[in-house]
């Protein structure tokens, strides 16, 4: 059980996309989202897909990672394709028969367009985590999420328990290892036996690791209290991530393109 | 100057005090050395210094302010970082720079007084370069530097180091403790809480702890000479003083501590 070290799929290479603020490519992903499941005809999946193929050739995003999102989602796909097109003994006219099984044109077009409407959704918004690293994304959350701290909302808690959390990922994978080399040691295995046993083996990894991130946890809290932490306001950063001339535009513009698209077609 | 005036403190629940009457003070520009068995009261101690724990009875001051006045809590935990043990579990950040940033961004500093107090702080432990370096992928000696240089930012006259060097390896210990001796010449009071003996050889002064009170407060030299004590207190001498004492029962005139083994030589063999 190896958790992979490298968190995310945040693609390392500077681009037009890239350098975007996190905030302007979460508002363009929530307008692109609406865009699709408003628009009622191919054209506007169409204009859609034209506008994700040019996203993707400029964030330079290779192709196999950008798609790689599919595979997740292809028993989806294939559900909605099926229930939509496959009937069993229609009285109408069908394209093709299979004994009592037959496709029906109609529901073959909306299967389709279902199906399309899923993958541009999926390529869409993993162009976000692409893009953006995990603190980027954190510390956009938190900008957001700020004005609901007016009702007792604790935004900033909310972050820095999201960004403590991506911190420690890679500690927590190597304890993991560390664990599972020493339940090896005293002849745990772990890759015998059906799914529920291999599922079983792991309990003993899991439960020392879960002993060992509440020490770990308590030992923070002294650290980060040290260190003033007080989870209020007046907080500074060291690099605050700011919506500069050029994210206004890309987004106002996007936006304006995106809700065109999702009204006219 | 960190005073403790007739501190004790007991946990809630505990029936035994952790301290019992501590007085004791850390004076900017000096390095003392803390030691004792495990359980004897080092860690509630170094916890009493910034005010995560304040005292049962007694008060402790920081630059005259009390840990116990709420309205001072951040002054003082400002004035007084704490480095712990292990280095993993006191990194916030999620790249060097910006666990170096997290006290002063906890103090409401300026955006571009942070950058200079982030580049400061790691010139002085030695991390310039690392700035954008994934806190694990450093070297657990580069991890517990980058713990100090945490607490460094915050601008504090004093620094407590509660067993910072005990999961390190010799060289890794070797650059915390040269820091130290940096950190000292640049006027900062350092408290160092160690179960080794031969960290005190860098020391002024060395404060040893048993079962929750002082057993002794003075200078290193002196405490080495009363070596039968240490192992009541749960020590032991490291080998070079033991070496020394050796020699002195044999009659030959050594120091009682020595830095290193050609102190030792130097003692035997003036050039």
């Amino acid at each position: 059980m190896r958790i992979p070290r490298t968190f995310g799929q945040y693609v390392a290479v500077e681009s037009p996309v890239h350098s975007l603020d996190a905030k302007t490519k979460m508002g363009l992903v929530a307008a692109y989202t609406v865009a699709l499941f408003t628009v009622e005809r191919f054209a506007g999946l169409g204009a859609a897909g034209i506008v994700v193929i040019g996203a993707v050739v400029l964030a330079q995003v290779p192709w196999r990672l950008a798609l790689r999102g599919i595979k997740a989602v292809s028993v989806i796909l294939a559900f909605t394709l099926f229930a939509h097109a496959l009937r069993w003994n229609p009285a109408t006219v069908s394209l093709v028969r299979f004994g009592p099984l037959a496709v029906d044109g109609e529901g073959l077009r909306t299967g389709l367009f279902f199906a399309a409407r899923i993958v541009l959704l999926v390529v869409g918004t993993s162009l976000l985590t692409l893009t953006t690293t995990p603190v980027q994304l954190t510390d956009g959350l938190e900008r957001l999420m700020r004005p609901f701290a007016r009702f007792g909302f604790p935004a900033g808690d909310v972050a820095m328990m999201l960004s403590v959390a991506l911190r420690f990922i890679p500690t927590t994978a190597e304890e993991a290892d560390k664990i599972i080399l020493a339940q090896m040691a005293r002849g745990a295995r772990f890759d015998e036996g059906g799914l529920l046993r291999r599922a079983k083996a792991y309990v003993p990894v899991l439960i020392p690791l879960f002993v060992n991130l509440f020490r770990r946890a308590e030992e923070l809290a002294v650290a980060m209290e040290s260190r003033c932490y007080h989870g209020g306001p007046g907080r500074t950063r060291l690099d605050p991530a700011c919506m500069r001339g050029r994210d206004w535009t890309v987004l106002s513009c996007g936006a304006a393109l995106l809700v065109a698209l999702g009204v006219l077609l | 100057m960190i005073e403790f005036q007739n501190v004790s403190y007991t946990y809630s629940g505990a029936d035994v005090p952790a301290l019992v009457d501590i007085s004791l003070r850390l004076a900017p520009g000096e390095i003392v050395v803390l030691v004792g068995a495990n359980g004897s009261g080092k860690s509630t101690l170094a916890r009493l210094c910034n005010g995560l724990l304040v005292p049962s009875e007694g008060t402790v001051t920081v630059n005259g302010m009390s840990t116990i006045d709420p309205e001072r809590v951040f002054d003082v935990r400002s004035r007084v970082g704490l480095v712990l043990q292990n280095p993993d579990n006191q990194i916030v950040g999620t790249v060097v720079e910006e666990d170096v940033a997290f006290g002063p961004e906890n103090l409401g500093v300026a955006t571009a007084d942070l950058r200079i107090r982030v580049d400061d702080a790691l010139a002085v432990v030695s991390l310039t370069g690392m700035e954008r370096r994934e806190p694990h992928l450093l070297s657990e000696g580069q991890k517990q530097r980058l713990a100090i240089a945490g607490a460094l930012a915050m601008g504090p006259d004093y620094i407590v180091f509660d067993e910072s060097t005990a999961m390190l390896d010799p060289p890794g210990r070797a650059d915390v403790l040269a820091v130290m001796q940096r950190l000292r010449s640049a006027g900062h009071g350092i408290l160092h809480i160690t179960h080794h003996l031969d960290d005190a050889a860098h020391a002024d002064r060395i404060v040893a702890l048993d079962a929750g009170s002082i057993a002794f407060d003075g200078q290193v030299e002196e405490f080495f000479e009363q070596n039968e004590r240490l192992s009541d207190l749960g020590l032991e001498l490291p080998p070079l003083a033991a070496a020394a004492a050796y020699l002195r029962n044999a009659g030959l005139v050594v120091p009682a501590a020595v830095a290193d083994a050609r102190g030792l030589v130097e003692a035997l063999w003036p050039s």
